[in-house]
């Protein structure tokens, strides 16, 4: 029954239900987990987008030599952006633990 | 004499911790050179797939557990451990949780996808250095930085070119590796043998196993509803033992001296998890 089904479109629907639920706990019932799941759909989501950028791009599937090290780059690129992010957000924060 | 018990108590502590490690890195190091020597002919994983009829079962338990869990830390409750209860935990979720999952998944996700060429099993999994970060992660930021985990294995299945429902397990499998020593580990600290005891033996052999197993039962039961086509024998053969090397062998030589460096750091900035939690009885 479930052969054949695109597994990308079931993902792409997960995230938005997760962002659909995080958005109804957060602003209809004023929880704060839903800002939790806000963010896990944008992950979600983020990640399924780069999965459409990179198959249009025909770079998917083509880690390491085979695609030019182009997703490695990215990759590093990530890395380090994350790295600075955390830096950045101390900074911002004082480094004192924001509440 | 009472400083004498209290030495020897001490020295027991160490040789402990000593012995745990030395087992858990010959173990790591064993299946690392066995992959190496063997590739996909190493006895490691002949030895893991002659006992998959008792591996399943076990596999099969440690996913529900890990499911549950999983889902009942997402909506604020957690057990205590070793004495188990269930209580809610409260998790501020405010703009300094949310930036630690987002920048945790960010580096981890960056980290993975930076080595995504090193294809060892096509359309399953690759060398992962970036694996080390996982304990750090979870025994740092707690809960924000295991999900930040689990998001950043996802990203980096995208951009490594392995997205597909078994991302699915390594979502939540991912996230268990950060998990387990967080929530396992009694002193996080890494500053007394009884610390790198629980390290070596919940964040390097614990956490790799159940990972492993959590994410290896989802593709069983993917392949159970025929929306895979990764054979049993790769599953359990390989790629259940190969996950399993493949988070030990960094974890073991770099995780816990990560862990040691940025403990203080993270703490005078104010970021580690247990500052900033809330048990309610």
């Amino acid at each position: 029954m479930l052969q054949g089904i695109d597994t990308t479109l079931v993902l792409l629907a997960l995230g938005i239900l997760i962002l659909v639920l995080g958005i109804a706990l957060k602003y209809g019932m004023k929880n704060n987990l839903g800002l939790l799941l806000v963010v896990v759909s944008i992950g979600w989501l983020f990640t399924i987008g780069l999965y459409y950028g990179l198959v249009s791009a025909g770079l998917y599937g083509t880690a390491g030599e085979a695609g030019g090290y182009v997703t490695n780059i990215i990759g590093i690129l990530l890395f380090v952006g994350g790295i600075l992010g955390i830096l950045y957000f101390v900074k911002m924060k004082g480094g004192s633990g924001g509440t | 004499m009472g400083e004498s018990v209290e030495e020897q108590k001490e020295m027991g502590q160490k040789i402990i911790a000593i012995i745990v490690a030395a087992i858990v890195i010959a173990f790591a190091v064993y299946g690392t050179w066995d992959f190496a020597t063997y590739g996909f002919g190493w006895s490691f994983g002949a030895f893991m797939l002659s006992i998959a009829a008792i591996v399943l079962p076990i596999a099969a338990i440690l996913w529900i557990i890990g499911t549950i869990i999983f889902f009942m830390e997402l909506v604020g409750y957690t057990f205590t451990f070793p004495k188990f209860k269930i209580v809610r935990q409260k998790i501020r979720w405010d703009s300094m949780d949310i930036a630690i999952a987002g920048l945790v998944a960010a580096v981890y996700g960056g980290g993975l996808a930076a080595t995504g060429g090193f294809v060892i099993i096509p359309g399953a999994t690759w060398i992962r250095p970036a694996n080390a970060l996982t304990p750090v992660f979870g025994v740092l930021f707690g809960i924000p930085g295991a999900i930040g985990t689990a998001i950043g294995n996802f990203i980096a299945d995208s951009l490594a070119g392995f997205l597909g429902l078994g991302s699915l397990g390594g979502f939540v499998g991912n996230f268990i590796l950060a998990y387990v020593p967080y929530k396992f580990m009694k002193d996080h600290s890494l500053k007394t043998a009884r610390s790198w005891t629980e390290f070596y033996f919940w964040g390097v052999l614990i956490n790799s196993i159940w990972c492993s197993a959590y994410i290896s039962f989802t593709l069983y039961l993917l392949l159970q509803m025929g929306l895979l086509g990764m054979p049993y024998e790769v599953i359990w053969g390989w790629f259940f033992p190969f996950v399993i090397i493949n988070n030990a062998i960094v974890t073991a030589f770099v995780s816990g001296i990560l862990i040691y460096i940025l403990m203080p750091i993270v703490k005078q900035w104010g970021l580690y998890w247990a500052d900033r939690i809330e048990i309610l009885e």
